[in-house]
């Protein structure tokens, strides 16, 4: 009876070691979560006061790579106001270890970066935006049911321009 | 100067569709004619396909992940369809000094390491793809030889699945050809995929 009790210990000790264990391993790297579109819409289809961005960017395409420290300041400038930033990342999904973590570790991106796992691009497109032609960088800004889409590259300075634009009341 | 570049952004953000699909062209429009560089050094022009039934058309670069994802694709369907009268001929419409990848040694350079099988062509001064209001790589345009007049029917991409080719359940190009060949106007002739921007100095 004792024996089975103090077994009955050893193993939950056992189990509770093992779960640490593996949500430590789970912190030592950033984790990437991979969604689906209906994963993102839940997410754009927010309404409240504050402002959603979506930057749908990915570690191959140079003009989002150039453009991504602008994000990174928007972030810190806002971070006491109601903005969140998201970066969206359409790298392949065999990519994520070779690529995308190394790429959100060697530039300390300490935005949520989300992988976008929908390779049937024609279903969503016109969902984020029907201006969208599909080229990337592309960022949609969400606002109180209000969505403004921008298909470029911007300087930090009209992205700050844009961001404390929508944020007025 | 930074108010007048904002506000431009602005009724970017608004004209933009517009702006991107008067300049380029819809279904059913009369394709722009064009004669570009081969990798060869010969010139190609549409006018050299009026045997063919059509040409499967295909803005696509070295660089660009997705072109490279798709490039077997893209010899496949040549293979397939250039026997059945529609050939498949590239045109790299980025701007080298953008991007080094996409410059004309290095398209002769690619072509060879993957056995291209069609003409790819450089669309040199990106004078070109504004015509078709190509907006990304790769970019298909299906274009059919009517009486002598080349017709787009398909605009879009090749098929709905970039990243894996055995998951795609729509092959719009090989779909499009068939209601061609059956005498019928293709049932999807307009798709979206991501793509890497065309490369154009700012």
């Amino acid at each position: 009876m004792y024996c089975l009790t103090f077994m009955k210990m050893i193993l939950a000790t056992w189990v509770f070691l093992l779960l640490i264990k593996s949500l430590d391993a789970a912190d030592s790297r950033p984790p990437v979560p991979i969604i689906t579109f209906e994963n993102l819409q839940r997410e754009i289809d927010k309404v409240d006061d504050t402002l959603r961005i979506f930057n749908f960017w990915a570690t191959w395409c140079k003009p989002c790579v150039e453009e991504m420290p602008c994000f990174l300041e928007a972030g810190k400038t806002f971070e006491k106001q109601k903005v969140k930033l998201i970066l969206v990342s359409l790298d392949f999904r065999k990519h994520i270890e070779t690529r995308l973590l190394p790429f959100i570790e060697k530039n300390q991106i300490s935005l949520p970066v989300w992988l976008l796992d929908a390779p049937d691009a024609n279903a969503w497109i016109d969902r984020v935006s029907s201006q969208w032609s599909g080229s990337i960088p592309a960022t949609l800004f969400v606002r109180k049911g209000e969505r403004h889409f921008y298909e470029t590259q911007f300087d930090c300075n009209e992205l700050n321009e844009i961001i404390h634009q929508y944020l007025k009341p | 100067m930074k108010t007048i570049r904002l506000a431009l952004l602005f009724a970017l953000t608004f004209f933009y569709s517009v702006a991107s699909y008067s300049q380029g062209v819809k279904p059913g429009d009369i394709a722009p004619s064009f004669a570009l560089k081969n990798i060869d050094g010969k010139i190609v022009s549409l006018g050299d396909y009026k045997n063919a039934k059509g040409v499967i058309l295909i803005f696509t670069c070295n660089h660009c992940p997705y072109s490279v994802a798709y490039e077997d694709r893209i010899i496949a369907l040549d293979k397939k369809y250039k026997p059945q009268g529609w050939p498949v001929v590239a045109i790299n419409p980025n701007d080298p000094t953008v991007q080094p990848m996409d410059s004309f040694e290095k398209m002769q350079e690619r072509a060879a390491e993957k056995g291209f099988t069609f003409p790819y062509l450089f669309d040199e001064g990106q004078k070109i793809f504004p015509h078709y209001g190509a907006s990304r790589t790769p970019h298909v345009f299906l274009l059919q030889n009517t009486d002598g007049k080349f017709i787009v029917r398909y605009i879009g991409a090749i098929d709905n699945n970039y990243e894996d080719e055995s998951r795609a359940d729509r092959r719009y190009v090989e779909e499009a050809i068939a209601a061609l060949e059956a005498g019928q106007i293709p049932a999807t002739s307009l798709t979206k995929a991501i793509g890497c921007s065309i490369k154009v100095k700012k």
